[in-house]
C-alpha cells in the first residue's frame, strides 16, 4: 500500500514533526533515506533484498552517509502510538474512535469520501496518520502541511 | 515486534490455508518458525525473513514456517481499486450487525478479535473465501 502512493505518504511523514521526534528506530522499520549530496529520497523496504537494517548501523550512518532519514510508520506503529496514549480497553474502543474520525456521521451510515480525511488519503497508512495527528496534536493535513485546528 | 504475534494470531494464520498458499516468501515478511535444536528439543520463534533465509534448508519454507501477514499485506489481498471501496466493505463487515445484536454470536467479528491483524484476517477470509473463525478453525458461512 505504501509503495503505490509513497510520495504522498512520505510528504505527510516528513512534516509530521511530532511523529518523527518520537521515533525510536527498530529493525524492519520502513524509512525514506536521503543520501549525502543527493536531493532525491530512496524508500527502503525491508522486503527488498539488501535493505534489512540494523538499528545501530542506521544511527551511525546519519550525518555521515545519510543526510536525512524519514520514518514511514506502518499501521501497527500508528496504532501503537494510539494505544500508548489512550490505553483503550479493547480493540472495539480504538475502532470506535477511528470510525468516528473517518465517518463523522456514521450513525447515518453515510460514506463521505469527498470530505476530510478521505479526500486526502489514498492508503490506510495515510488514514491512520491523519487520525493520530488529529487526536494527539489537533492537526489536519491541508495544502501539503499539518495545520493546527484545535 | 509491534504487530500481533500472539499465539491466537499464529493459530488463525496456521488454519488459514488459502492465505498460507498465497505466500511468496519475501524478505521482511514475518514468520513463525519451528525448528529442531541440536539437542533434539523443538524451538520456535517469530522473525522477519532476511535475505540469508533464501539459502536455508527447504524445510524452512514448509510446515515449520507460518506466515503472519501484516495489515497492509492483508489489505492487498482484497482487490479494490481505491481505498474508498475497501473501507466501505470493511465497515460493512465489522459493523454489519451492530444495530440489531441480540446475542454475542451476532457481534462477529468484534466478539472474537483482539487486534487489527486478526480483524483484517477475518475480513480477508470472509471476503475472499466466505469463511469465519469459530475460535478453532475457519468454517464456511
Amino acid at each position: 500500500m505504501i509503495t503505490e502512493s509513497g510520495i504522498g505518504y512520505m510528504a505527510m511523514c516528513l512534516k509530521a514533526i511530532e511523529i518523527q521526534e518520537n521515533w525510536q528506530p527498530k529493525e524492519n522499520d520502513l524509512m525514506a533515506i536521503q543520501y549525502m549530496n543527493e536531493e532525491r529520497y530512496t524508500i527502503i523496504r525491508p522486503h527488498k533484498p539488501c535493505s534489512v537494517f540494523d538499528v545501530y548501523e542506521l544511527q551511525s550512518y546519519i550525518g555521515e552517509r545519510y543526510h536525512f532519514v524519514i520514518w514511514l510508520p506502518r499501521q501497527e506503529d500508528l496504532q501503537k502510538i494510539y494505544k500508548v496514549n489512550f490505553m483503550p480497553d479493547t480493540l472495539r474502543s480504538m475502532l470506535k474512535d477511528f470510525k468516528s474520525f473517518v465517518w463523522r456521521n456514521s450513525e447515518l451510515m453515510s460514506d463521505e469520501f469527498d470530505v476530510y480525511p478521505m479526500n486526502e488519503c489514498m492508503t490506510m497508512e495515510q488514514l491512520w496518520l491523519c487520525f493520530i495527528m488529529k487526536i494527539l496534536y489537533g492537526k489536519i493535513w491541508e495544502d501539503g502541511n499539518w495545520i493546527k485546528v484545535d | 515486534m509491534v504487530m500481533d504475534i500472539s499465539q491466537k494470531y499464529v493459530d488463525m494464520c496456521v488454519k488459514a490455508i488459502e492465505v498460507q498458499k498465497s505466500w511468496n516468501h519475501e524478505v521482511g515478511d514475518i514468520a513463525h518458525t519451528k525448528w529442531k535444536h541440536i539437542d533434539g528439543s523443538e524451538k520456535e520463534d517469530v522473525t522477519a525473513l532476511q535475505s540469508c533465509h533464501c539459502y536455508e534448508p527447504i524445510d524452512f519454507y514448509n510446515e515449520t514456517s507460518i506466515w503472519l501477514p501484516r495489515q497492509d499485506q492483508l489489505q492487498a489481498m482484497i482487490k479494490k481499486e481505491k481505498l474508498d471501496y475497501l473501507l466501505v466493505d470493511f465497515k460493512a463487515f465489522v459493523w454489519r450487525n451492530q444495530a440489531y445484536i441480540v446475542d454475542a454470536t451476532m457481534d462477529y467479528p468484534l466478539n472474537i478479535c483482539d487486534t487489527m491483524e486478526q480483524l483484517w484476517l477475518c475480513f480477508v477470509m470472509n471476503y475472499n473465501y466466505n469463511k469465519r473463525w469459530n475460535g478453532e478453525d475457519w468454517v464456511g458461512e
